[in-house]
């Protein structure tokens, strides 16, 4: 049984002008102690669908369809103080910006033993050793003095990890990272997330990893799904996919990115732009940037399917009954 | 593009009924009631001289035997003074029409004044930076510290005891509008003051400038629109203030002479004879000053939340 | 001349802060309120009596309050302060019951605009603070709703509330001028207007000159409780082991 299941999701906000569909009917699941990277464009809904699986979708938005499962428990239909229970305690989250996410007023050890004691029947004595503990598995120097420190005596690098610790600190077995390196210089990029890999290793955690940093997955993830326009286009293990991409969408994100070595005088380009949400085409939400698009692309709307490589893909070119590949 | 005025006239209109603003503000009952109470105020007060039944400064006109009249729905009271006459036999309805206007009057220019003060000294400050936007951010700190009320009634008391004493009269409306006027410019300089600092870097501005555009130009063609939106929010909040403390310093007697009463001198009037039980010569202007100034205020909420885009 | 203006010193001074207390105990709370629980009916309730308490002049409140509590119930008194005691030369009302009353209707006049202000300013804080990304961490992290509204989000909303209370408290003592006016209180307040109406130069002076002295003292005592209360401002130094 899978860790995390998510059936046919969707997410709606209701606006004046009407609703508008930002998730529209996703499937996927985590497996203990797997890193799902999660990639696409701003606007795709990867951050939407975080945000409901740990049950913080900002009203008017709401769950509009479909289920997200737990092991096995469904939680998305849970009132409030239930799945409070279960942020922190059993699914994590980690945002994009580790200064914004620390509240400035109090020390990070307060923070940190706030958190445990929520969560764990321990003493505060016993809440304070863990909390330093967990400062020095996260790499700050000195935790029994930086204990006491406040947010804003570290430098970025610091408060992220500092963001990890909390996020890590009642051993939750999910972590959900939105952008966790986007507002971090590159040099600091690559640190936060070797830490973030090794200690999700050590303690089994599974991690959903949003990002539109396709390097990131490349070096973190084991799969990975690629989001566009409110849906699953691929979803697959990373090597295949970055190796042998068969969504068209996916082949076209991957001709983009430049590597070293190989000399190439122009990058692929995608053209057009991805559509808003108010304006998403008929059929495949992809058909009029597609190169191979068809007929059925613009009538209807493809559902994840196997394409004979090893990851499945929403395209109608790998529908056996259609011959026109 | 030749497209003739009337057409766009038409697509302007559309554009409007259809935009944002408009629709925020028929959904809120609230803010159609306080536009409709303003409006019908103000127009009561700029009308005054047609509407009104009596002309309350005609002093051939007035009996002391009208006086004291309670208003026409109780015993005693007359149709002809429907709601009452005051201490000197004065129509109450006139009197309240006529003071609207002053209190009106005054509240509108001295924002003028502010806003034009204001936004000047914001631009300037903001556009010219260095030691002239330091004096000028050094003297609204020190301002800011002090109370409006104080203020104004410094400055008051000043031009009072500057002036020789049969000009007081004549030119208390204007010493008037400069108190309250200057005690306000703060909040535009520094709000315009900050959207010029954050405009003038941009590109489009220092092209502007290497072209060899006059500064002035500029700062009116290019920055101005850009800061109107908070100044206008800004405008509502304080004209509601400025109706305000014009009507506590008439009320306090250091306001608009006696000859030209707003709505804060008749409820000084009135005050004096609370206690004889005649209340509707405080009521009435005091429920006009009242409904006056809660319209305003709901107007510029609803403006507020309307140009807010963060809530949008 | 100064022994003047002292001896309406302690008048204006124990109506003023009896009316920042008032503006305060019930401004902060009903802020508060408001802010966690925006749709409510009480919160609109309490939104539309802060309307009105900004949108009615204070010498109209005044008048109204004596008109009701003065003149028609008759309860309370409708001018200067009642008896007072002398405590080593201030002249105090808080003592006796006649004082107290007395203080009832003036207090709530002056207080009332300030009240106001500080819903609104509590109120509007609280609702952007409930907005950050801090909120939204420590609600990831499971905190019960009790530590993220009044750990959180209370505490972070108060810093900058204290400051501008702080430096309200400056205007209160200025718009006591206004209340005094319209309850006869004697204080300092009263006895400017009466020079600005006689263009009495050396008492204005005088005047002036005492609430310039206040706002300086007001000003710094609130840079420091700032310095207290908000860590970022103490200079240490930066872990950077990166």
């Amino acid at each position: 049984m899978a860790l995390l299941e998510v059936t046919d999701l969707v997410v709606e906000f209701p606006n004046r002008r009407g609703v508008l569909t930002a998730v529209d009917g996703i499937s996927f699941s985590i497996d203990e102690g797997e890193v799902l990277g999660v990639v696409g464009e701003s606007g795709a809904g990867k951050s939407m669908t975080g945000s409901a699986i740990i049950g913080l979708l900002e009203p008017p938005g709401r769950i509009a369809g479909g289920e997200i499962r737990l092991e096995g428990e469904r939680i998305d239909n849970l009132p409030y103080e239930k799945m409070r229970r279960i942020r922190g305690a059993r699914i994590g989250a980690i945002f994009q910006d580790p200064l914004t996410s620390l509240n400035p007023l109090y020390t990070i050890g307060r923070q940190l033993v706030e958190t445990i004691a929520t969560h764990r029947d321990v003493s505060d004595s016993q809440a304070e050793r863990q909390a330093i503990d967990l400062l020095a598995e996260v790499g700050i120097p000195a935790p029994d003095q930086r204990f006491g420190s406040f947010p804003h005596e570290f430098s970025g690098g610091m408060r992220q990890r500092v963001v990890i610790a909390l996020a890590l600190c009642v051993n939750p077995r999910l972590i959900v990272a939105d952008e966790p390196t986007t507002a971090l210089d590159v040099s600091i990029q690559a640190q936060v997330i070797a830490l973030l890999k090794r200690l999700c290793r050590e303690h089994g955690t599974a991690v959903m990893l949003i990002t539109h940093d396709m390097g990131v997955i490349a070096e973190t993830a084991d799969r990975v799904a690629v989001m566009y326009a409110g849906r699953i286009a691929e979803i697959g293990a990373v090597r295949d996919v970055i190796k042998d991409a068969r969504h068209p969408y996916t082949e076209g994100l991957m001709g983009s990115i430049p590597l070293v070595g190989h000399n190439v005088a122009r990058l692929t380009q995608i053209e057009g732009a991805m559509p808003r949400l108010t304006e998403i085409p008929i059929g495949c939400a992809f058909n009029p940037r597609c190169r191979r698009s068809f007929e059925r692309c613009r009538a209807v709307r493809p559902d994840l399917m196997a394409t004979g490589g090893a990851s499945r893909a929403a395209c109608w070119l790998y529908d056996q009954d259609d011959a026109d590949v | 593009m030749a497209i003739g005025t009337l057409r766009r006239l038409e697509l302007a209109r559309r554009r409007f009924l259809d935009s944002d603003i408009w629709y925020s503000f028929t959904r809120s009952r609230v803010t159609v009631a306080a536009a409709i109470v303003a409006v019908a105020i103000i127009l009561g007060a700029v009308l005054a001289p047609w509407v009104a039944p009596y002309d309350p400064f005609d002093l051939a006109s007035l009996e002391l035997l009208d006086a004291h009249t309670p208003p026409s729905w109780l015993e005693d009271g007359e149709t002809r003074f429907l709601i009452g006459t005051d201490d000197q036999g004065r129509d109450l309805l006139s009197a309240i029409l006529y003071g609207s206007r002053v209190s009106i009057w005054v509240g509108f220019a001295s924002v003028a004044f502010s806003l034009v003060l204001g936004v000047g000294l914001g631009l300037i400050s903001g556009y010219a930076g260095g030691k002239i936007d330091a004096f000028i951010m050094r003297v609204a700190e020190i301002q800011l510290s002090f109370p409006t009320i104080l203020i104004a009634l410094l400055i008051d008391g000043v031009m009072r005891g500057l002036l020789p004493p049969d000009m007081r009269d004549q030119l208390a409306v204007m010493v008037l509008i400069l108190a309250i006027g200057v005690s306000g410019w703060v909040q535009y300089a520094r709000t315009v003051r900050g959207s010029t600092m954050v405009e003038k870097n941009k590109e489009y501005v220092q092209a502007a400038r290497l072209i060899g555009i006059h500064p002035i130009i500029i700062m009116s063609r290019h920055i101005l629109p850009n800061a109107m939106g908070p100044v206008l929010v800004i405008a509502t909040i304080h004209l509601a203030l400025a109706i305000i403390t014009e009507a506590t310093l008439s009320f306090l007697g250091v306001g608009v002479p006696a000859t030209e009463p707003s709505l804060g001198t008749l409820i000084r009037i009135g005050n004096d004879f609370l206690f004889s039980g005649e209340w509707w010569i405080t009521f009435f202007p005091g429920a006009t000053l009242a409904f006056l100034v809660l319209s305003v205020n709901l107007l510029g909420d609803w403006l507020r939340d309307a140009l807010n885009p963060k809530l949008r | 001349m100064t022994d003047l203006i002292l001896s309406r010193m302690p008048a204006t001074l124990e109506l003023s802060i009896l009316s920042a207390v008032l503006a305060l105990a019930i401004g902060v709370p009903m802020g508060v309120y408001t802010g966690l629980h925006r749709d409510n009916f009480l919160s609109k309730c309490f939104m539309t009596v802060s309307l009105i308490g900004v949108s009615l002049p204070t010498f109209l409140i005044g008048i109204l309050l004596i008109y009701v509590f003065a003149v028609s119930l008759n309860v309370l008194p409708s001018f200067g302060r009642g008896p007072t005691v002398d405590i080593g030369g201030w002249r105090t009302g808080l003592l006796t019951l006649g004082g107290l009353k007395a203080l009832i209707m003036p207090s709530i006049t002056l207080g009332l605009f300030q009240m106001t202000l500080i819903m609104r300013l509590v109120r509007a804080e609280m609702l952007e603070v409930l907005r950050t990304d801090y909120i939204k961490f420590a609600r990831a992290r499971g905190l019960t709703n009790r530590a993220v509204n009044f750990g959180h989000a209370l505490k972070n909303t108060l810093v900058p509330v204290i400051t501008i209370t702080g430096l309200q408290l400056g205007s209160i003592i200025a718009f006591a001028i206004i209340t005094e006016t319209v309850f006869q209180w004697p204080g300092m307040g009263l006895l400017f207007l009466q020079s600005i109406q006689t263009v009495d130069i050396p008492i204005m002076a005088a005047y002036l000159m005492l609430i310039a002295l206040f706002f300086v003292v007001i000003n710094l005592t609130v840079d420091l409780l700032y310095y207290v209360v908000d860590p970022r401002l103490r200079i240490e130094r930066e872990v950077d082991g990166t």
